[in-house]
């Protein structure tokens, strides 16, 4: 069982996901999600440090979610993607898309 | 436990229900197996297509029907991993996709074939699209991250 954390600042949203993102957990992820959705948001930030896996059903979660965002006028990005994780990102077409770093990558953090 | 060991030439079989959890638990004997047996290196694109492929069974082969089960069978000769699963569905028309491209950025399916075409060496399916066959090519022991 996996405990995916998020941390809110007012509008400032950063998702921990907690292991991996693939068709088992996308249902437990995506109800979270929807709660925080439900609030006004200027960005969202999903960290997956703890990730080593992602498949199709967590990339769609992930580019909903990112459409989600952004129809309420926010940001998205993702962070920390581990190497393979950003790869396969990459060979979809997504990091620029989605704006996802690597886990190799400074995250610099303002304000 | 997959497998006791997988010598230069090995096979395997595993029997599992039509539900995604059962994937998981497969996926994280798949890591362990990869870790000590030298597929370290491809051991993601390896869980990757076995997941996709796992999932489309479950989900789209046996319509999440808890009375159908899918069959996973690795077959190990050095440097090729072949790799066969086979669902209890009525299959689906392979050659429509043949050839797809990646989808729109916005569209949240249609990638989990394309992520096996793209990480397996080779695909095949039989005639009926019940079952597919893939092929893996282990890496050479200098691009290997194996100790």
């Amino acid at each position: 069982m996996t405990a995916n954390t998020i941390e809110r600042q007012s509008g400032l949203c950063r998702v921990r996901l907690d292991g991996d993102l693939t068709a088992s957990r996308v249902p437990e992820l995506q109800a979270l999600l929807k709660r925080e959705l439900d609030q006004p948001i200027e960005e969202m930030v999903v960290d997956m440090t703890g990730t080593a896996m992602l498949d199709s059903s967590g990339i769609g979660l992930l580019i909903a979610t990112f459409n989600s965002v952004g129809r309420k006028g926010g940001r998205f990005r993702i962070v920390n993607a581990a190497p393979p994780i950003f790869q396969l990102l990459q060979s979809m077409r997504l990091v620029n898309r989605l704006n996802v770093s690597g886990t190799s990558d400074v995250e610099v953090t303002h304000g | 436990m997959i497998a006791a060991s997988m010598p230069e030439q090995a096979g395997l079989q595993r029997v599992i229900r039509s539900r995604l959890e059962e994937v998981d638990a497969l996926c994280l004997d798949l890591r362990v197996h990869c870790q000590e047996h030298g597929w370290a290196a491809m051991s993601f694109p390896l869980e990757l297509v076995l997941r996709e492929c796992l999932n489309n069974a479950i989900l789209h082969g046996n319509r999440s029907d808890p009375a159908k089960s899918v069959t996973v069978s690795m077959i190990c000769r050095k440097p090729w991993l072949r790799v066969q699963i086979t669902d209890e569905g009525d299959g689906f028309d392979w050659r429509a996709v043949q050839g797809r491209t990646v989808p729109d950025a916005d569209k949240t399916c249609g990638r989990g074939l394309l992520i096996t075409s793209t990480y397996a060496r080779r695909v095949r399916f039989n005639p009926s699209g019940n079952q597919i066959t893939l092929w893996f090519q282990q890496l050479p022991k200098s691009n290997s991250s194996d100790l």
